[in-house]
């Protein structure tokens, strides 16, 4: 029995050390681990490792980018990435027809070479997921950027003067371009041209094609090799502190967070510019977290960039007018100055509709509540529009739709009060007669002042086309953009009208700009005339009736054949029964018989007929 | 502790695993059938997260195979070749193991952060080390020679 008794005190102290070492041990790896994640790391010299390396520990993170756009910005080609129709089909524009072609694996462009000759090439990758598809094919050390893309949400080929905004008869090359000296920045993680300066070769390299986890994270090689250890990830875990191996864009000041996204979605040049050749040669030396400003200074309207007019691409205000120019509208916002308001405060990366990167509750006034909480709350007065009416949309009068970009209108991201007489002053749209878009400027500016208490506006315009329904005047008389915004703001659910037979009267405007020689214009014009009528039809059939009988518009269509096109609309606009299509301000130029009054759009006409030509083919 | 006690012991060490082996069993069965259910009626927070799903299963599997065992070794509790004591040592180590392992699993998988299992896990390995440990001394005993 003594033996036993010392037996079991002898293994009781067995177990007890062995229990404390473990502890001690357990405890000395905690405290290291505390040390070690307290430790910056200085992320510019670490290597990326690609997503894959992120799935085994951040699955949820990893499968909601998975769902982006982002992901598939650009893409090797495959029969999974490419979305075009490569069945034989073909494009004529400005009388050259491309042919699309499948054999077996691989996707062929037939269409015209750098050199003018028809030939086919191996689409080798692919940019773009969402609204439109763009094609890169191998020459050389170099990937070119095609000119024919394909429409992702029109299902049709389309020649790329349709998705900038340039007139007919370009160069059917003009947007044949270099992938590696230009793009591949922007649509990739860390991209490295590689070019030689001596040879005049590029070799390029990316992270990791399209718009993956480091790019907004930072390199990972130090995060994934710091977290194979489990005590250090069950520290990270279960005491709430920050990794300072990576980079979480939530935990940077607001400033250094914009650049995060700015990078991308804020075109910018490298400070100073002679710095081009170091950017070509080993790459962007940004690395998420840092200052941006130290590499490169966003495009205003005032800076300067050889052979290419930067004021284009702005409004006279200085309001980016073109996307990929978020980050420059919201730096001039007061809720970024004042506020700190941040991309993020409104987009997810990991959460809701991948379209817009917008959780739903973030697509309407909810996203303006935690800082305007009083003004959302009493937003019918503070709009003096309608309780639930769409002039009560913060949007709406603050971020208003009035930016070209990939073949839509988005918001203006310069989040701004509304102020009718921009319009005049600055020959740029403006939030009330983008809804309200049977009434002038004018009518916006003293409607304005006398809803707030104040005096007539001293500064109203002479100009008598200021009397004239501003969408009109802007889809008639503005320039390119101010023509493609009106066109879409006169088709936009967004209106101040809700009744579809009251927004009718555009249809002989929209014909009207079916003619206009930019392409992006008639297709823009075309999907709102398409709009109305549909819409209308839903509460007269008879006229939807009529309507599907006609011809589809096809914005790169020969002249001849769009023309024909375009008369048969007209007549049939002319046929019809205006009784109960309820007629719109006075301010629209149009008769008793709803059919537009020559004089005045001979006069706008005129007008746009008198400005320079442009072109922003970007 | 007296011979009696010890006699006692030692004849109601084969009850005692099959008592728990059949409970293990039943218990984790009635895991397994849940977990099918809720896969059946694709039950979100069990479908939609990946590392529950992985470690619930776990637990349910570890639970049944560790159930078995011990009805297995109600067949050897007595195995002459060990001594009283590594029996004993055996036949403890064994209960603990098989209710540490499953358990980890399946509190791993309650409320755990993104990528890792929750810190209940910890009586996962602890309860693997326990039904190894009781293995090795069965496994010495079947080498040795009788008496």
């Amino acid at each position: 029995m003594r033996r036993r008794g010392e037996g079991s005190r002898g293994s009781v102290l067995v177990w007890g050390l062995a229990i404390a070492l473990g502890a001690g041990l357990l405890v000395w790896r905690v405290r290291s681990a505390a040390r070690d994640v307290r430790t910056p790391v200085a992320l510019a010299p670490v290597e990326y490792v690609g997503s894959d390396a992120c799935r085994a520990c951040h699955p949820v993170h990893e499968e909601s980018w998975r769902r982006t756009f982002h992901r598939t910005m650009t893409q090797e080609a495959t029969a999974d990435s490419v979305l075009g129709d490569f069945r034989g089909v073909s494009l004529t524009v400005e009388g050259v027809t491309s042919r699309f072609l499948r054999e077996g694996g691989h996707f062929l462009v037939e269409t015209r070479d750098g050199e003018g000759r028809i030939r086919q090439q191996v689409v080798a990758r692919t940019v773009g997921s969402r609204r439109v598809q763009q094609y890169l094919v191998r020459e050389g050390d170099r990937y070119i950027r095609l000119p024919v893309a394909w429409d992702i949400e029109g299902r049709r080929w389309f020649h790329l003067s349709a998705g900038f905004l340039d007139p007919d008869g370009l160069d059917f090359n003009a947007h044949r371009s270099l992938w590696d000296g230009n793009c591949i920045f922007c649509h990739n993680v860390k991209a490295q041209p590689g070019y030689d300066w001596e040879r005049a070769r590029f070799d390029s390299h990316v992270a990791e094609l399209g718009i993956a986890c480091e790019a907004c994270h930072g390199p990972g090689a130090e995060h994934v090799a710091r977290n194979t250890s489990p005590v250090r990830r069950y520290y990270l875990h279960y005491s709430g502190a920050s990794d300072l191996s990576i980079l979480n864009p939530e935990r940077l000041d607001a400033l250094p967070r914009v650049q995060v996204c700015g990078h991308c979605h804020g075109q910018r040049t490298p400070e100073p510019l002679a710095r081009i050749r170091e950017f070509l040669s080993n790459g962007d030396p940004y690395t998420a977290g840092e200052d941006l400003s130290r590499y490169t200074a966003p495009l205003q309207r005032d800076s300067h960039l050889q052979g290419v007019d930067v004021s284009l691409r702005f409004w006279r205000d200085g309001t980016p007018r073109l996307t990929a120019y978020e980050y420059q509208g919201l730096l001039l916002s007061k809720d970024f100055q004042r506020g700190g308001l941040t991309c993020t405060h409104c987009h997810a990366m990991h959460a809701g509709d991948p379209r817009g990167m917008l959780e739903p509750e973030m697509r309407g006034p909810e996203a303006c509540r935690s800082c305007h909480a009083d003004l959302v709350a009493r937003a019918a007065g503070h709009s003096r529009h309608r309780e639930g009416s769409a002039g009560t949309d913060c949007y709406a009068c603050h971020m208003p739709k009035m930016v070209y970009g990939v073949m839509t209108v988005h918001p203006s991201h310069r989040i701004q009060t509304p102020d009718p007489s921009r319009a005049w002053r600055q020959e740029m749209p403006e939030a009330c007669t983008l809804c309200h878009t049977d009434r002038s400027a004018k009518w916006a500016a003293t409607t304005l002042q006398a809803q707030r208490g104040l005096p007539p506006r001293e500064d109203l315009p002479v100009d008598s086309s200021f009397d004239v329904a501003e969408s009109i005047r802007a889809l008639l008389a503005g320039d390119v953009v101010q023509r493609v915004v009106a066109a879409s703001a006169l088709g936009d659910a967004r209106s101040a009208t809700a009744q579809p037979l009251a927004r009718l009267w555009a249809v002989p405007f929209l014909t009207q700009a079916l003619e206009d020689d930019y392409p992006a214009v008639r297709r823009v014009a075309w999907q709102s005339l398409e709009r109305l009528v549909t819409q209308a039809g839903g509460v007269r059939p008879a006229l939807a009736g009529s309507s599907a009988r006609l011809p589809r518009f096809d914005f790169q269509a020969p002249v001849a054949e769009r023309a024909a096109v375009i008369a048969q609309w007209r007549e049939w606009w002319e046929k019809l029964d205006p009784r109960g299509i309820p007629r719109p301000d006075a301010a629209v130029p149009l008769d008793d018989a709803l059919r537009p009054r020559p004089l005045i759009i001979e006069q706008l006409l005129r007008r746009r007929a008198a400005q320079p030509a442009i072109q922003i083919g970007e | 502790m007296t011979d009696t006690q010890t006699q006692l012991r030692t004849e109601d060490r084969p009850r005692a695993h099959a008592r728990w082996g059949w409970t293990l069993l039943f218990v984790s069965l009635t895991l397994g059938v849940g977990l099918e259910a809720m896969e059946g009626f694709r039950w979100a927070p069990l479908v939609g997260d990946a590392w529950a799903h992985r470690l619930w299963s776990l637990a349910h599997f570890h639970g049944a195979a560790l159930g078995l065992l011990h009805l297995v070794y109600v067949g050897w509790a007595e195995a002459p070749a060990l001594s009283e004591a590594s029996r004993a040592w055996a036949s403890r180590l064994l209960r603990a193991g098989s209710l540490a392992l499953p358990l980890g699993f399946l509190l791993g998988g309650i409320a755990h952060p993104e990528g890792d299992p929750s810190l209940g896990i910890v009586f996962a390995p602890v309860g693997a080390v326990a039904v190894l440990v009781a293995v090795a001394l069965q496994m010495l005993g079947t080498w040795r020679r009788r008496g």
